[in-house]
């Protein structure tokens, strides 16, 4: 099975190149794409989602970017094999939920992918490390040109790609950064942030995109308008707008140093103890104790545990991460004790790399 | 052809009427000069109209209910705004009197100004019928019924923009 594969794994977009010292994990675009010969994959038959299948597998077998790339059907998984893919990004949970024929094809390293059959007949995503919007949108370009030069696209001049959802009409691009913003938290300044990116249109999620809380400071800022802005446009205002963030964030950081460096010196000490020596872990405090972790990276206090580490630790502590594992599925006790236990054992190797040189 | 009244050089080919209340203040242009005061792009020499409205106009609110059915997958508008997601492409020109109004709350805008896809479907525009819309468009303007003719405008430049109008190779 593919999966135990990608278990150990870390994903290219995890790597914390150009990451403005742990600020800005990662920087995503999709585009939603549907062929104009069949009805939208929530409408169309299992007859209808086999096609779209096929041919979305032949163009991408002719594709310079995913000839090699690894073909999933949803319905040969279970829900935790799902699940998993959805802790790694490589499916939205609305593909892990539904039914039908459905699946998603990825890249050796998970830079790029495609859903089949979500929503919309393909959903292309490009995912890299760092503050790389332009870059990851010039890779979901090519890509789908390369596609697209195999498929039947609907799409309008008037009104771009025709999509299920008009939110995605136009583009069909969303184009988003996974950002860490612990210090306006802390000096309450994010709710002022949040209203001026939404009235520059732009939406403020979590990680796992709508309806998921803010886990470990860490927030998802992406375009909404996909009419009446060139792509290019569009990404240009995110880089912009994540440059911005940046800046506020290092302020932020520079007025808690100032204010309270004892205390913010001993969170993220702390966090670091609690870490190396836990011996129960929810995913929840783990979150904290990272975002706490990542604070001090960026400040420059902590510098052997560097983003990398912290972004994968991020993904392999999840439920269904720690199942695969394990080889078996786990209760909510016992994942507390498998997390704890996969910090500590990975810190530990990390300090020994460390000393080893 | 009259020359435009605004530069007095060019032939006028857009008829601009601006509209407040009952007042209408009808300007013949050329295209730059059009282009100049209303931000709009003209092509072509035909006739084109910028019909703007000012606040005293209100607009209706006691419309009739909208009910259409797509032809290639059956949805109805009921269906669509209950569940938020088209059935299919065709559902698009099916609903396409209420397009704008969604795509503006939800965008700000109405038009694509994005990339297009590498191979175009062309979908064929009837000639008669472009023919028949461009004439129904000239009697507008000769009767100076502006808000008509800037709808058959609309139409016009919507099935060109579909079908000949930008199709790639």
């Amino acid at each position: 099975m593919q999966l135990s594969e990608l278990a150990n794994n870390p994903a290219h977009w995890l790597s914390g190149a150009d990451d403005a010292r742990g600020i800005v994990v990662s920087c995503r675009a999709r585009l939603a794409r549907n062929l104009s010969t069949r009805p939208f994959a929530r409408t169309a038959t299992e007859e209808d989602q086999e096609y779209v299948i096929e041919q979305v597998l032949m163009a991408a077998r002719r594709s310079r970017h995913l000839h090699n790339a690894v073909f999933l059907k949803m319905n040969a998984l279970n829900s935790d094999q799902r699940r998993f893919l959805v802790e790694r990004h490589l499916v939205s949970p609305a593909l892990a939920a539904s039914k039908g024929q459905r699946g998603v094809l990825y890249n050796r390293d998970e830079s790029l992918s495609v859903m089949v059959n979500e929503e919309d007949h393909l959903r292309l995503q490009a995912i890299l490390p760092g503050m790389q919007a332009r870059e990851a949108w010039s890779r979901i370009n090519a890509l789908d040109d390369e596609l697209g030069a195999g498929l039947d696209y609907a799409h309008s001049g008037r009104w771009g790609y025709l999509t299920a959802c008009l939110t995605n009409t136009g583009t069909g691009l969303r184009a988003s950064v996974l950002i860490h913003l612990p210090a306006l938290v802390l000096t309450e300044d994010m709710p002022r942030v949040m209203r001026g990116l939404e009235k520059m249109s732009f939406a403020v999620r979590g990680v796992y995109g709508e309806g998921t809380n803010h886990a470990g400071n860490l927030f998802q800022v992406s375009n909404q308008a996909t009419l009446g802005q060139s792509e290019e446009e569009v990404v240009g205002e995110l880089a912009r707008l994540t440059g911005q963030l940046i800046e506020y964030e290092k302020e932020a950081q520079e007025t808690l140093m100032e204010s309270a460096r004892s205390q913010v010196e001993d969170k993220v000490w702390r966090a670091y103890g609690v870490l190396s020596h836990a011996r129960v872990l929810s995913s929840q405090e783990l979150m904290n104790l990272l975002s706490a972790l990542r604070l001090g990276y960026s400040l420059g206090m902590v510098e052997d545990v560097p983003s990398s580490f912290m972004n994968h630790l991020m993904i392999v502590t999840q439920p269904s991460h720690l199942h695969a594992e394990a080889g078996s599925i786990l209760e909510p006790e016992e994942r507390d004790v498998r997390r704890a236990a996969m910090v500590r054992r990975l810190l530990g190797e990390l300090k020994a790399r460390g000393k080893g040189g | 052809m009259n020359t435009c009244e605004l530069c007095h050089q060019h032939p006028a080919t857009v008829v601009s009427a601006h509209i407040v209340g009952k007042e209408k203040n009808i300007l013949h242009l050329c295209s730059f000069c059009a282009s100049k005061q209303h931000g709009v792009e003209t092509k072509g020499t035909k006739v084109e109209i910028v019909v703007k409205k000012g606040k005293a106009k209100v607009s209706g609110e006691d419309e009739e209910p909208f009910t259409a059915r797509c032809a290639e997958c059956g949805m109805t508008y009921e269906t669509f705004k209950e569940g938020g997601r088209f059935g299919c492409h065709a559902c698009y020109a099916a609903f396409e009197p209420q397009l704008d109004r969604l795509l503006k709350r939800i965008h700000g805008a109405v038009e694509h100004r994005g990339k297009g896809p590498v191979r175009r479907r062309v979908l064929p525009v009837p000639a008669e019928e472009l023919e028949s819309l461009r004439e129904e468009l000239e009697a507008a303007v000769a009767e100076e019924a502006f808000e008509k003719a800037a709808d058959l405008r609309d139409r016009i430049v919507r099935l060109r923009g579909e079908g000949t109008g930008d199709a790639a190779e």
